[in-house]
């Protein structure tokens, strides 16, 4: 049955969708360049739609599989996570892929536990808090204002975080011939960045079968199918076995008694499966816009004559917030954190915090004006894709944080933000891209972050019943 | 309600396809599953060592 929408939700709808062509159409008006931040723009529109449309929060996927036992979301993100792999496989085989494995290493598993942790805390992941963001909940609203305000700050901290930093770290950052405004032997990431991350070595699971990453078969057999189709089958397997299989059995058994089979079980694990087909087609669905975002950017790359959007915005006059190498922050696929650093990084910048001598923003990414900044574009889009979404399916609603929520909101983005930075990006950039890529430390992020999940929901657990143990003292008391 | 989102789909997917057109040609020319072989230069080097050959052909 169809829900009713308020007349306003509809003429909301429009207005949103009718601001943003209006902004692309107005921009490539003025210059022809600014269509590569409207590329930016609509998909990041269609992430939006596609998040709202299947609830694409790993934080509840996690909650709901360790504190009530359903795997329904865990189970679509699994296998969005395929469907993505195959459409990028696809992508890499014609050689047009702006993916770019990372370092692999145990830094990866760490921050996966501190991301997952975090977004337990916070009750949205990084790309949750945006899409809730557009259904008006306010808790997501602050989530994102602490994982911004965390990042920009831990990026630049210096000071007495210095004495943490290995000397060999510190050795090895200052042979890696960075200029000196970036100072890089001051400040803890810098690091361990240049000091450790940077001399971890890259793997795909492509490379590691003797395979090129940009052929049709090492993409497909190599990134995907070793890669990907098979760790995620063990992941579902596991979830059968510990959360399905009792349900199902004693299902069956109650039609009568019989005993199960094998065929049984794997009827079980389809049934599972499908049963998450929202998330899954949403899976599909980004997995398609992910693909063709590569091809678009790298596309008008080519037809501009640039490696990088910084060029373009250099072109266009805006030459504040570039970084030393001449770039900003210019994936060329969906990605979260970054730009919700460089806002955050943008302001402190211009309120005469000196943040463009540290290798994030001052060697890599930059600090363009929001109002340019084409991953920012990107962001501000998906928000306005899912409120679209909600507005059309009535979900919208305007949700103000409590005290106590907030608290958790900005305790869980710190957390957030710090695991981000640290593994290179959020359950998007460091866990559901490289992940269907075939890039290693995307599992190894993933194993960290359902562990930090999974700590997250005890200690959520037990934080919930001392304080109902204590209000239940409080009213015998009152008694 | 449903036919508001098909007519929001219908623009998304037109403004969407308008981008895909737009990018297009620089693949049509340059081809695909060349973007490290035949495509050319993928670094700074690689487009130096291209010019120094190209001026040792025009030497020669």
């Amino acid at each position: 049955m169809e829900i009713p929408v308020p007349r306003r939700n509809v003429v909301w709808a429009y207005a949103i969708v009718g601001f943003f062509a209006l902004v692309s159409i107005a921009t490539f008006a003025l210059h022809e360049y600014y269509i590569y931040l409207s590329a930016y723009l609509w998909f990041g529109f269609i992430y939006g739609m596609c998040l709202q449309y299947g609830r694409f929060c790993f934080a509840s996927a996690f909650r709901d599989l360790f504190a009530v036992g359903v795997p329904r979301m865990v189970v679509g993100i699994m296998i969005a996570t395929i469907l993505f792999a195959f459409t990028s496989a696809l992508v890499a085989a014609t050689g047009w892929s702006t993916f770019h494995p990372a370092p692999t290493s145990v830094h990866a598993l760490i921050a996966g536990v501190i991301f997952g942790v975090g977004m337990v805390f916070a009750g949205g992941c990084a790309s949750g808090s945006l899409y809730k963001a557009g259904e008006g909940n306010g808790v997501a609203v602050v989530v994102i204002l602490s994982i911004s305000v965390t990042q920009s700050i831990f990026v630049d901290v210096a000071g007495w975080m210095n004495k943490l930093v290995p000397a060999s770290w510190r050795e090895s950052a200052l042979q890696k011939g960075l200029p000196e405004s970036i100072g890089v032997g001051d400040g803890w990431v810098d690091q361990y960045l240049a000091g450790y991350v940077w001399n971890q070595p890259i793997r795909t699971f492509a490379q590691s079968l003797g395979l090129k990453d940009d052929s049709l078969v090492g993409a497909l057999v190599g990134n995907t199918l070793a890669g990907v189709v098979v760790p995620a089958l063990l992941l579902l397997t596991v979830v059968y076995i510990f959360w399905v299989r009792k349900s199902y059995v004693r299902k069956l058994t109650a039609q009568g008694p019989r005993s199960i089979t094998f065929v049984d079980h794997v009827r079980g694990f389809w049934g599972m499966v499908v049963a998450s087909k929202r998330t899954a087609i949403a899976g599909l669905l980004l997995g398609i816009a992910c693909g063709l975002q590569m091809f678009v950017i790298e596309g008008m790359r080519m037809k501009f004559g640039v490696k990088n959007a910084g060029t373009l915005l250099e072109r266009l006059g805006h030459d504040f917030g570039i970084s030393a190498k001449g770039t900003v922050f210019d994936p060329g696929y969906w990605y979260v954190t970054t730009q919700e650093a460089q806002w955050v990084g943008w302001v402190l910048q211009k309120l005469g915090w000196e943040n463009m001598d540290n290798i994030y923003f001052g060697w890599v990414n930059g600090i363009p004006s929001p109002a340019i900044n084409p991953a920012d574009w990107m962001s501000v889009a998906l928000i306005g894709g899912a409120a679209v979404m909600a507005l059309l399916h009535g979900e919208f609603k305007f949700k103000m944080p409590t005290r106590e929520l907030a608290v958790w909101a900005i305790i869980g983005g710190m957390g957030m933000g710090i695991g981000s930075r640290l593994a290179l990006g959020c359950n998007v950039g460091a866990f559901f891209v490289r992940t269907a890529n075939g890039d290693m430390s995307g599992w190894l992020f993933g194993l960290g972050m359902i562990g930090g999940a999974y700590i997250g929901v005890k200690f959520f657990n037990w934080y919930t019943e001392r304080k109902m143990a204590q209000e239940m003292a409080q009213c015998d008391i009152a008694f | 309600m449903k036919h508001h989102l098909w007519i929001i789909v219908i623009i998304v997917i037109g403004l969407s396809s308008f981008l895909v057109g737009y990018s297009l040609p620089p693949f049509l020319e340059v081809g695909f599953g060349t973007a490290t072989e035949e495509g050319g230069a993928t670094s700074e080097e690689d487009l130096k060592k291209l010019y120094e050959e190209l001026y040792r052909e025009s030497e020669q």
